[in-house]
Parts: structure tokens; C-alpha cells; sequence
């Protein structure tokens, strides 16, 4: 029994860096400037006697502050190809109070702090500030996952969930989604890389205001069966990309993580069908994250045949600005909170 | 229902019900401060306001009068562009100078509704067309020299996700 979990364990490890090493070429077309040598131009000077040009109207004047309300009308996404009609339109774009405005219409209850224009252009163009984990609750199959470790009877999805309470309703992180993953007598673990390769202005934004990356999961236990689950995260920077996952793993490894947290959850038998939010605050972090690899892993603690380990389902994982939502309070309670530098890190 | 006069600035007069009248918070401001209630023959000027554009906006406020009033920082989730009513989108069927002229009025007016709705309408002329496009419709210089607007525009591309 025990041989042939660690066979199927090592050839699913081989398998999984073949895929591994074949995703990992990158479209290399980087003409653009990058990240680090990047920075946003100038707003551009207007001729004294040019000045209303894009104010006028077929002729008939309107004030900045009309245009700035027609423009908050339009979809934030193509705000930015109208930055190529005049100079006026082009400052006006790119600057705070439009995007001020743009996101008081659309989140009229969160505070309003004055950022530059682009950190609102990313949160309300881009996935980054909402969820860049993709198959979270396993209504693809394992689409987007790279299964590390699969041993037991091995992941499994369960729609709606077995022995335990039903996923909560009304909760975001499922997207009206009722299926979790479930995980076996066993190690099962796994991971999704969320890549910001294409993300330049993400990358951007992160080096130089370093806002919180927010991680959560939520996961349960059947109502008959202890289990453990553990929640992970790590950064890397864009070498990630040289090495396997295997060669990440192992303990000589040349790249460290910038930076890596995790939480463990321990649940005894006849405690688990409640549904629990596990969540993990990287408040800091150092320069060029590339790769974020979220990781989560689980086993049932009495050996059951079949699938009685943990359940997780709901996976998060974003960039927060506590100045434009704060995180709930949850957080700041508990201790979760921890410092992680590259220097000072055990791996 | 008492009325008040409204004098256009080329110096027409309009007898409004003064509830109609206060869905301008200029006007209504302008009523409370001068102490303007009673049923004295006061005449309103409106400097400001041309008498076709007034009629105008005097027929929405008189079609409109009895909506909610505008919740302060609305609650409304999502603000769409494409949430015209169908009388208001019949309402600014008028040419781009007289939309214009609306859009202006309802700001000295202080007229949020009437602002919103007609600017949300512009917005939509906008929405869709490429800068050339945009120029064209509301005559607006191209002012960029040709760096600025390839430096525009490489700022633009580095900056969308692909």
C-alpha cells in the first residue's frame, strides 16, 4: 500500500514538471519599458491660446468639471484609448479626480483617498484587486491547477459538499458556485501559479506602493472525521520561471521565495462541517514579485478510505489598499499578521 | 399650489408651480434666502437661462416632479450610462447645441437629474467612436505634436493587460 502511494506520488511528480517546464515559455515580446525603469510621464502643457480646445463643444464651452462627469460615464476599461482626442481630455484621464469619480459611482460606500489615477485604472480594469485565482471552486475540474501531490484516492470535487454544511450563501468568493475540492487519507496538495508577467502596471504598483496581498480560502472537515488543511502562499520573482517546480521544492534550492506565509488548520473528529474562512496578509514584501503561488493542501487524520480530508473552495487571492477598502476586522485580531523579508526567512 | 415667475435672460416670463421650480436647488436657495415665499409678485431672473432652454427645462421638471428625490451619495450600486429612461431619451432628442445648452442650464440651475441624465447622453455619443471619430463629432483640435502622441500612446499600450 505504502509502495504504491510513493509511485504514483513520484511519477505524478515527473508528469507535473513536464508540464511545468512546457508552460513556462513565456511570450518573450518585451518591447516595452520595464517595470523598474518605468515611470508615468508629465501632464502635458497646453498653448494660453489653445486652452478650451476639447472644453468646446461643437462650439458652446463646458466647464472641466462637466467633462470630468461625462467621462465618469464611460467604461472605465475605455477611458483610456480617449486620452488620444486632446491634450485636455489627455490630462484630464490621466489624473486623480476623474478616477475619484469613476469609483465613487461605482463603490459609493468605500472611502475616497487620493491615489494616482492608475492604481483606480487597475482596480477597475484588471482582476487584480478582485480575485486572479482562476477554478477556485473546482467547476472546471482542476483546470488551472498543478496537482502536487494526489495521493490516497487522490482530489476529488464534490458538488454539492458531502459530511459537511453546504458552502455559505451569498458569498462572493464562490461566485454563486455550490462545488469544493475534497482531499483524501493522504497528502493531497496543490497549487495554481498566478503569473503577472502581462501585468506591467500591477508589477509597477506593487514595487512602488507596496499594497497588501490578501490570500483566503475557505475550508471544512465532514462531520465524522478529523482532518488537516493548510493554506499557502509564495512570491517569486520572474527567475521562477528558470527552474521546475521540483527543483523549487527541494532544499538546495538556488531561488528562495521572496516571500512565503502559511496557516495550518487542525480539525477533530465531530467538529468540522462548519465552514471556516482561513486568510493570510502579506503586508510586505520585497521588489520585482513575478509569480504568486498560491498552494493549499490537506488529509483526513483517522486514514479513511475514501474522501473524508479536508474540503476547501473559495480561494482568493488579490491586492488590497486598505486606503480604498479596509480590510474587515478579522484580521487585525488574530495574529496572522507577520513580516516577511528575504533575508530573514527560513525555507 | 403657488406660483412664482422665472424671467429668461432675453427676458420671457414663466409662471411655475413653485414645487416644481425647487427641484432646482439654485432656485430653491434662492426662494429661502430672499425669503421669497409668499405669494408676492416676485420675478425670478435667470441671467443665465434662455427662454427656449427654459421651456425646456421646465417641461422635465414638470414631467419629473413627482420623482424620489436623488438619494444624497446614492446607494445605487453600479451606475450605468445606458439607464435613460425612455421619455427622457425621447426628452433629448434635440440637436448637440441644444443638449449643450441643457447640460449648462442644469448646472447653474443645480438641476442633479437633469445634469446626470444629459451628460450620460453625451457620454454616449462618445462611447464607441476612436478619437478621430470623437474630434469630428464636437470639432475638437488634434493639439498633440507627434511625440506627445507617441508617447501617449506607449504609455497607454504598456499600461493595458493583455
Amino acid at each position: 500500500m505504502g509502495n504504491n502511494h510513493n509511485n504514483a506520488s513520484s511519477s505524478s511528480f515527473e508528469s507535473k514538471n513536464k508540464r511545468l517546464r512546457s508552460t513556462s515559455k513565456m511570450s518573450n515580446s518585451e518591447d516595452y519599458t520595464p517595470v523598474e525603469k518605468f515611470d508615468f510621464m508629465e501632464p502635458l502643457g497646453i498653448a494660453e491660446d489653445d486652452e478650451t480646445n476639447g472644453l468646446c463643444f461643437n462650439g458652446t464651452y463646458l466647464p472641466e468639471e462637466i467633462l470630468l462627469n461625462i467621462l465618469s460615464y464611460i467604461p472605465p476599461q475605455n477611458l483610456l484609448a480617449l486620452t488620444l482626442v486632446c491634450k485636455t481630455w489627455c490630462n484630464m484621464i490621466k489624473s486623480e479626480p476623474l478616477w475619484m469619480e469613476v469609483h465613487k459611482k461605482r463603490n459609493p460606500s468605500s472611502p475616497r483617498k487620493k491615489l494616482p489615477w492608475y492604481i483606480y485604472y487597475c482596480y477597475h480594469t484588471t482582476d487584480s484587486f478582485k480575485n486572479m485565482l482562476k477554478n477556485g471552486n473546482g467547476q472546471e475540474k482542476f483546470k488551472h491547477w498543478k496537482i502536487i501531490s494526489d495521493e490516497g484516492d487522490q482530489f476529488q470535487i464534490e458538488n454539492p459538499p458531502k459530511g459537511s454544511d453546504p458552502l455559505p450563501k451569498d458569498v462572493p468568493d464562490f461566485n454563486g458556485k455550490t462545488s469544493c475540492f475534497v482531499t483524501s487519507f493522504y497528502e493531497c496538495n496543490k497549487v495554481q501559479e498566478i503569473s503577472l508577467k502581462e501585468k506591467r502596471l500591477l508589477r509597477y504598483i506593487l514595487n512602488k506602493f507596496m499594497p497588501h496581498i490578501y490570500v483566503s480560502e475557505w475550508m471544512a472537515g465532514r462531520f465524522d472525521c478529523g482532518c488537516v488543511y493548510k493554506l499557502g502562499i509564495r512570491g517569486y520573482n520572474d527567475q521562477y520561471y528558470n527552474y521546475t517546480y521540483e527543483e523549487l521544492q527541494s532544499e538546495d534550492t538556488r531561488l528562495r521565495p521572496l516571500f512565503q506565509m502559511s496557516k495550518k488548520v487542525l480539525i477533530d473528529q465531530w467538529q468540522g462541517r462548519a465552514w471556516q474562512k482561513v486568510e493570510i496578509l502579506i503586508e510586505e514584501y520585497p521588489k520585482n514579485v513575478a509569480v504568486l503561488v498560491f498552494e493549499h493542501e490537506g488529509q483526513d487524520t483517522q486514514f479513511w478510505k475514501g474522501h473524508y480530508g479536508s474540503k476547501m473552495s473559495g480561494g482568493v487571492v488579490r491586492v488590497v489598499f486598505e486606503s480604498i477598502e479596509p480590510l474587515g476586522g478579522t484580521l487585525k485580531e488574530t495574529n496572522l499578521r507577520r513580516l516577511y523579508r528575504s533575508d530573514d526567512m527560513d525555507v | 399650489m403657488p406660483n412664482i415667475k422665472l424671467q429668461s435672460s432675453d427676458g420671457e416670463t414663466f409662471e411655475v408651480d413653485v414645487e416644481i421650480a425647487k427641484c432646482s436647488v439654485t432656485i430653491k436657495t434662492m426662494l429661502e434666502d430672499l425669503g421669497m415665499d409668499d405669494e408676492e409678485e416676485e420675478v425670478v431672473p435667470l441671467p443665465n437661462v434662455n427662454s427656449a432652454i427654459l421651456r425646456k427645462v421646465i417641461h422635465w421638471a414638470t414631467y419629473h416632479k413627482d420623482d424620489p428625490p436623488p438619494p444624497e451619495d446614492d446607494e445605487n450600486k453600479e451606475k450605468r450610462t445606458d439607464d435613460i429612461s425612455s421619455w427622457d431619451a425621447d426628452f433629448l432628442k434635440v440637436d448637440q447645441g441644444t443638449l449643450f445648452e441643457l447640460i449648462l442650464a442644469a448646472n447653474y440651475l443645480d438641476i442633479k437629474g437633469l445634469l446626470d441624465v444629459t451628460c450620460k447622453t453625451v457620454a454616449n455619443m462618445i462611447k464607441g467612436k476612436a478619437p478621430e471619430e470623437i474630434r469630428k463629432t464636437f470639432n475638437i483640435k488634434n493639439d498633440f505634436t507627434a511625440s506627445e502622441e507617441e508617447q501617449v500612446r506607449k504609455e497607454n499600450e504598456w499600461c493595458e493587460e493583455k
